[in-house]
């Protein structure tokens, strides 16, 4: 059926570019009459005449050629020529028949398969290659037996991430008709992201920033203070070593503070290791702790007794939780009894690892809830929030193959769980 | 330790030899199968109470047909399958989802291979338990 539509639209084709040849040919035939004539005209001595006759057919011709040539270059523009229509699309199309056969493969899809459509067509999709191969035989398999009209699928692809999208042909009838892949190249896309995280980054540093000023300066003072004790009391040896520890300490803590900074403002994601979650939790809890001198929130922990170990960047995953631990914050600053809960639960059914971010605030309205991991949406007050952490922290958790979910906690305030894959876990104090 | 037989079937020598070890720790009887052919016929031979099946045999989706052909046919009906696959994890395909669709998976449970052998065999262990005490229910 696809091999018939496929031999019409070229034949098509044909039709029209022969066409377009026989339009010029005729402009040509008409420029040849009239120069002839005017050679007539000229003959006979009837100069006005011949120039009169020369001058209309020649334009004449002049147009017919610009129009035929104006027709191509239209046709051309909309579809190029040898290839399919839709060659200029980033966007891979392969379509599979009923016997699991390639069909139609758009030029971007011969880019991410590494096979030009001269190899695919008519080949059965398990006879080449490539590493697209298993996929397309699970969609083909799920499609055909399954209920579900797509099956989406997301992995690399010829040193790219890509999103494929496998839906049913037909118009939904019992007989299987084959299937359509659409394949999506996920990192052009998330170029725009990309700069996004970095924006939202900056503004969550921005936002840190001030605490951290207060961070530095508290044992920065006490610092000061020491060293001007020493210098007053100078040769008082029990002074100085009285007084020199507290600069020790005071210059550790500072250089804590400012490590912990960097870690956060590393700006590419670092690779991929196993993390016992829970150290990743408590680092996270510790870093935002001065905000609960500011807010009057207190914040408390309660972490499995297994240390539960992820496959994750660090800094992605510390990311997410620095931020659904500031949004719980912000949402329950300045309330009487304000409190934060973080927890981590095993699911050993599904083989993942929930961590809960849990604030007796007021909650997220459930009108909203569906819309709150959209870029740009926030429920802060205008200029408080970029409405960007949420969804960039539920794009984190999807790169991890994991999720984030809303719901309310028993108190009505708003529960944030994120979902990892679990690799290991380790019972007691065990290293990972 | 269970007593109970299973049986892994897996392409992946040095995978099925590792999970052969934590299933032995946790099942009487432990057989295992490199191919379709081999696992068919220790199923003919042996009865057994789970079958631990990859998703992707010799390099095909074997597994979604073997499923649907043993849950298929009266003989293996009532055996338990737990499918072994890294195509979740792998392609992002979110296969665990169709375990409810009975004309694609109709399998008893599903788990990432890259869990590791020791989990899975726990979860062998448990849907075995699960399906013991339904049974007994």
């Amino acid at each position: 059926m696809e091999s018939d539509r496929r031999r019409r639209k070229v034949e098509g084709r044909a039709a029209v570019i022969a066409g377009r040849k026989r339009l010029v040919a005729a402009a040509g035939v008409l420029s040849a009459a009239a120069a002839a004539l005017a050679a007539g005209a000229l003959a006979g001595g009837r100069i006005a005449l011949w120039v009169g006759v020369t001058a209309g057919a020649a334009l004449v011709g002049f147009l017919l050629a610009l129009l035929a040539v104006w027709a191509h270059a239209k046709r051309r523009r909309g579809a190029p020529w040898p290839g399919g229509p839709d060659d200029h699309l980033t966007t891979g199309l392969v379509f599979v028949d009923a016997r699991d056969r390639y069909g139609y493969v758009n030029g971007s899809a011969e880019r991410f398969l590494g096979h030009r459509r001269e190899e695919l067509t008519g080949r059965g999709i398990d006879e080449v290659t490539h590493a697209m191969r298993m996929p397309l035989l699970v969609a083909a398999d799920v499609l055909r037996h399954g209920k579900r009209p797509a099956v989406t699928a997301r992995f690399p692809l010829n040193g790219r991430t890509v999103a494929v999208e496998f839906s049913r042909n037909g118009a939904g009838g019992d007989g299987y008709e084959g299937f359509a892949a659409v394949i999506r190249d996920m990192d052009e896309r998330c170029e725009f992201c990309g700069h996004m995280v970095r924006v939202e980054r900056m503004t969550v540093l921005g936002e840190l920033a001030a605490a951290m000023a207060h961070e530095i300066n508290s044992p920065l003072s006490g610092v000061m203070e020491s060293v001007r004790i020493i210098r007053k009391n100078s040769g008082n040896w029990e002074k100085t070593e009285k007084f020199l520890p507290l600069v020790q300490q005071g210059l550790e803590q500072i250089e804590a503070t400012v490590r912990q900074m960097l870690k956060f403002a590393t700006p590419h994601e670092p690779p991929r290791a196993r993390l016992v979650l829970e150290d990743v939790i408590k680092q996270c809890v510790e870093f935002l702790g001065y905000r609960q001198s500011e807010t009057g929130v207190e914040i408390q922990t309660a972490l499995t007794t297994e240390r539960t170990i992820v496959m994750a960047s660090e800094h992605a995953i510390g990311q997410v939780l620095i931020n659904l631990i500031n949004n719980a914050f912000d949402a329950t600053a300045g309330r009487q009894g304000g409190l934060i809960i973080v927890r981590s639960e095993l699911l050993p059914e599904s083989g993942e690892v929930m961590v809960q971010v849990i604030d007796n605030g007021p909650g997220v309205p459930a009108q909203v809830r569906s819309r709150i991991f959209e870029p740009f949406f926030t429920t802060k007050a205008s200029g408080s929030g970029t409405g960007l952490g949420l969804s960039i922290s539920a794009r984190i958790a999807a790169r991890h193959r994991g999720r984030i979910m809303v719901s309310e906690s028993d108190s009505g305030g708003a529960v944030f769980s994120l979902v990892l894959p679990l690799v290991g876990r380790h019972s007691g104090e065990e290293n990972a | 330790m269970l007593k109970a037989s299973v049986i892994a079937i897996d392409d992946d020598a040095d995978f099925l030899a590792t999970l052969k070890h934590y299933l032995d720790m946790n099942f009487e009887t432990v057989d295992t199968a490199m191919n379709e052919k081999d696992g068919r016929a220790l199923l003919e031979r042996n009865r057994y109470d789970l079958i631990l099946l990859d998703l992707v045999i010799d390099g095909r989706p074997a597994g979604l047909r073997i499923c649907r052909e043993l849950k298929g046919d009266a003989r293996w009906r009532d055996i338990g399958i737990l499918i072994v696959s890294v195509a979740d994890v792998e392609y992002g395909m979110g296969l665990k989802s169709y375990l409810g669709d009975e004309g694609c998976l109709p399998a008893d449970d599903f788990i990432d291979k890259l869990i590791g052998p020791e989990e899975i065999a726990k979860r062998a262990r448990r849907v075995v338990e699960r399906a013991a005490s339904g049974t007994e229910g």
